[in-house]
């Protein structure tokens, strides 16, 4: 999965460039998906050597250079780089223009406990993308725990307006789309895309929000502006909860551009690897 | 014979020491962000103290908590670090660890959630990830904590906020800008964006 994810110092370097990846597409297939079990292996299994490795307590600082960060962190090309920071500062212009005020009108006109319902709509309609995805993964049981999900929301939640399925841990298997499917089949990143609206992507993951639409049922509705009509109320919805979490990253960042970029690559990371 | 027993046993009591030695026991790391948060959530209760009040108080208790000067050193990276003489190094870490308390650790409406959920402790080699989820209406943020053994104890080194670690994200932008300009770029940068 990390095939393609260069560090950028690296993007000019053609040949270098090449060289690495036809090591990693032919190495790739071996390691795909879970590139990370070596490290996982708990501690206490391997506490005997390491004290002879790490010796003294002041080596500590220095253990870290060496294993947690010195792997340079997960990186992506980024050729696009004037494109994107064009269209970061198109998101960026438009949230605080546009969506973050719609936002907080909403949050305000709009009650909470309705919100909160209209969340919980979406997200059980939005079950078939999971599911597919559950599957083209061969997570079976993760596959599960979403058709029991849906059947205890379907019920007991009214239809999808309430989740009752959220308190139980079993029912609440990690969400999966096609950017992840793709991604456990070995395919990388490619490179980083920042989407008009949607935000930070990648190749990968511009190809898997595509195809979920397949999956999505709201893509089948009628005429064509019911479905428009329903995404900008979910994204609507959706905001009125994270109103300010952008200005907190935003906030903390020196070029907000870079920061998002590394934010949104490491978050993919993780959401493949669970 | 003997000599070689007893440099077998000499070789076991060595191992089953070392064992025990680095047998990492998350209890203490645990326990140490369960209580911090409980403080911090205490304070943030209290309604007798002002806003400017709370953010004080709880940046009182969460500061000494992390290993901010690590958290520099991390941030730079072995090669900028290295690269740099004593006197920039200190200027940066005072400025990065300014930048993370107003940031991270002074944000108050990061932890004045509904309710903080504990999972269990992970190890990785001698150090232990504690990961928690902040929830209240509409929004889970899971929040892992890494600690590790300082001199002084368990402090915080970092932590990964939805799975996008501080140190990474901030070592992103840091690496661009070095690469690009020098050490002093980079410190009025964040004497700036600390105005």
């Amino acid at each position: 999965m990390k095939s393609f994810a260069l560090p950028p110092s690296r993007r000019l370097n053609g040949g270098l460039v090449l060289g690495l990846l036809v090591v990693f597409l032919t190495a790739g297939c071996a390691h795909r998906g879970r590139p990370q079990v070596a490290a996982e292996i708990p501690a206490s299994s391997v506490s005997v050597s390491e004290s002879t490795v790490a010796g003294s307590e002041t080596d500590a600082e220095d253990d870290f250079f060496d294993d947690e960060f010195e792997t340079e962190g997960p990186l992506v090309a980024d050729p696009l780089i004037r494109f994107n920071r064009l269209m970061f500062q198109f998101n960026d212009k438009l949230y605080f223009w546009c969506l973050k005020p719609v936002a907080r009108g909403y949050r305000v006109v709009v009650p909470e406990p309705v919100r909160l319902s209209l969340k919980n709509l979406f997200n059980h309609v939005g079950t078939p993308i999971r599911l597919a995805n559950d599957l083209l993964q061969g997570k079976f049981k993760s596959a599960g725990a979403e058709f029991g999900k849906f059947f205890v929301n379907s019920t007991a939640g009214l239809l999808g307006l309430g989740n009752p399925a959220a308190n139980f841990p079993a029912l609440n298997p990690d969400k999966e789309d096609l950017g992840q499917t793709l991604a456990t089949y070995g395919i990388g990143n490619g490179f980083y895309l920042v989407l008009p609206i949607f935000g930070p992507s990648t190749l990968r993951d511009t190809v898997g929000l595509v195809g979920d639409f397949v999956f999505d049922p709201i893509t089948y509705l009628h005429p064509w502006y019911v479905p428009l009509s329903i995404r900008a109320e979910n994204i609507t919805n959706d905001l009125s909860f994270r109103i300010g979490d952008y200005e907190a990253l935003k906030s903390a960042a020196l070029d907000p551009y870079l920061m998002l970029r590394s934010a949104y690559i490491q978050h993919r990371r993780k959401v493949i690897d669970e | 014979m003997n000599i070689k027993r007893m440099i077998w046993m000499g070789l076991i009591g060595i191992a089953l020491m070392a064992g025990q030695a680095y047998a990492i026991d998350t209890h203490a790391p645990e326990a140490l962000v369960r209580t911090t948060l409980d403080q911090v959530t205490k304070i943030l209760r209290n309604n007798d103290l002002s806003m400017d009040q709370k953010k004080t108080a709880v940046l009182n208790i969460v500061a000494p908590r992390f290993d901010l000067p690590l958290m520099a050193k991390l941030t730079l990276g072995k090669k900028h670090w290295t690269a740099l003489p004593r006197d920039k190094r200190q200027e940066f870490s005072s400025l990065f660890s300014a930048l993370l308390k107003r940031s991270y650790l002074g944000k108050i409406d990061l932890y004045s959630n509904e309710k903080i959920n504990f999972k269990p402790a992970q190890t990785k080699k001698n150090k232990v990830y504690v990961p928690t989820e902040l929830i209240s209406a509409g929004k889970t943020v899971p929040i892992t904590y890494k600690l590790y053994k300082s001199k002084e104890g368990w402090k915080i080194y970092d932590a990964d906020i939805s799975g996008t670690s501080i140190i990474l994200s901030h070592r992103a932008e840091y690496d661009a800008i070095l690469r690009n300009g020098t050490i002093d770029d980079l410190l009025a940068k964040l004497r700036q964006s600390l105005k």
